[in-house]
């Protein structure tokens, strides 16, 4: 069950004027309205995009605390579970980023004792750390319209409903997204996801 | 566009493998519990919000009722107040009044022939007796008794539509006098010269002051207040026939006037009052 403002839809400025004054008598959403019809994909995309508990849990700590202090301006949204759920990919690619910076330092440590036997292992982690990295390095928007697009699957109207956008935005978001990762993650393309990811 | 569909495949599936859909019951179940937690925390906050609109409205809805119970009271006792006043009487008897100023008004012009004897109170000196006659709307006679003297003056009072000139080329030159300049002797009875000028003398604010019977007719006096005058004219008027009958006013310097009309019917013959002394009371003057 999708919450769609009534008329969100049209588009004239008399209805935008309307639509303004009625928004500041509209009362706040509840949370069976809000979040429990989107509580299971706000759960999955954080994991699918953090993928470690600690920063999931911090993560989804991170987006209710922000639900909660935008909820007035949430509530008068037009699509307000397709805010929430940017949300969720905004924090959890900022966790990312997050990660990102500490590997760096990690790993640096880390590989230089790791087993010779250990290496298969070894390539599989080091090209999720770059997949993730190029993630990281691209803009906000576009890594949330890139991994709503290719991991959620949403329509281009979708993502610009979330991003809060026009529909040739979200659709130049991810078209430049796709592009900075492919130019980044070229060496990896083709043999990378046949050897690395059989 | 055809090379680069296969890249953004290979880009794609590369995404998918890396970011899996594979969460772990473990971690769902770590994220399910802060969900509810934030579940919890909003129907608390909820509910206490609720209660405090709930709260404000009781207080909203006392203060209301408070309001409107004190504006009923106040009401009700501007209701008593006003009823105890009877403003109802006052404005009835006023308008009573004015009614019957303008009608007594309209009954003095449709008569147009009046006979009237006037006493004029002097302090320290005799008194003047006056007997006025309206022959007619513009010529009146008056038959002026002063210390045994008599003089008989005619007066062609103005009318609206006249001009000063007409009135000094139809006034006489020894008896007849216009009262443009009118003597200073006749300057006393001046309102009483015609229809018009009695209308004008009458015409103030009327306030009864008393009813006597009187032969099966009420007398009503009225207290007569005028703007320009000081002190109230005081008129008594027959009832039956809503006529003045007799007018005290007080005209300055310690005079006092006292007049007793009679008004007398087209048909009847006029003039009787030139012939009989007249005395106090209306009786005496009036021709039987």
């Amino acid at each position: 069950m999708e919450v769609v403002r009534a008329g969100a839809a049209l588009s004239s400025p008399a209805w935008g004027i309307l639509c303004a004054g009625l928004d500041g008598m509209r009362e706040r959403l509840t949370y069976e309205e809000l979040v429990a019809p989107v509580r299971e994909r706000m759960m999955r995309i954080i994991w699918r995009i953090v993928r470690n508990p600690d920063e999931a849990e911090d993560t989804m700590q991170e987006v209710l605390t922000l639900v909660w202090k935008k909820l007035d301006r949430i509530s008068r949204h037009p699509y307000p579970q397709a805010l929430v759920l940017r949300i969720c990919v905004n924090s959890a690619v900022d966790a990312l980023r997050k990660q990102r910076r500490e590997r760096r330092f990690v790993d640096s440590q880390i590989l230089d004792r790791l087993p010779a036997s250990d290496s298969d292992g070894w390539e599989q982690r080091e090209t999720e750390a770059m997949i993730r990295e190029a993630i990281g390095r691209l803009s906000r928007n576009q890594a949330a319209a890139v991994l709503m697009r290719i991991l959620e699957g949403q329509s281009y109207g979708e993502i610009a409903r979330a991003l809060g956008c026009r529909e040739v935005t979200a659709r130049t978001h991810v078209l430049r997204g796709r592009a900075k990762l492919g130019r980044w993650l070229s060496h990896l393309r083709s043999s990378a996801t046949e050897e690395v990811f059989p | 566009m055809r090379s680069d569909k296969p890249i953004r495949q290979d880009l794609e599936r590369l995404l998918r493998t890396a970011f899996p859909d594979d969460l772990p019951a473990d971690a769902e179940e770590m994220m399910g519990r802060q969900l509810d937690r934030f579940r919890q925390r909003w129907v608390e906050k909820e509910r206490e919000d609720a209660l405090e609109s709930i709260r404000s409205r009781r207080w909203t809805a006392a203060l209301i009722r408070i309001s409107l119970a004190a504006v009923s009271v106040l009401f009700i006792i501007l209701g008593l107040r006003l009823r105890a006043s009877s403003p109802q009487a006052d404005l009835g008897s006023s308008l009573a009044s004015l009614q019957q100023a303008a009608y007594f008004s309209g009954r003095i012009m449709d008569f147009q022939s009046m006979e009237c004897a006037v006493r004029l109170d002097r302090p320290e000196e005799p008194s003047q007796q006056f007997f006025i006659q309206w022959i007619s709307p513009e010529e009146t006679r008056v038959r002026l008794i002063r210390a045994g003297e008599e003089t008989v003056r005619t007066v062609h009072p103005p009318k609206p539509e006249r001009s000063v000139l007409e009135l000094i080329v139809k006034s006489g030159p020894d008896e007849t006098v216009a009262t443009s300049r009118l003597e200073a002797e006749l300057r006393p009875v001046e309102g009483l010269l015609s229809s018009a000028q009695l209308r004008k003398l009458l015409d103030g604010r009327w306030r009864l002051a008393g009813t006597e019977r009187r032969d099966g007719c009420d007398w009503k006096s009225f207290s007569v207040s005028r703007v320009s005058d000081a002190s109230p004219s005081r008129i008594t008027v027959d009832t039956c026939t809503s006529l003045p009958i007799r007018l005290e006013k007080d005209v300055g310097s310690g005079e006092k006037i006292e007049a007793l009309f009679r008004w007398v019917p087209r048909s009847e013959p006029r003039g009787l009052l030139f012939h009989r002394p007249v005395s106090r009371g209306a009786a005496e003057t009036t021709p039987s």
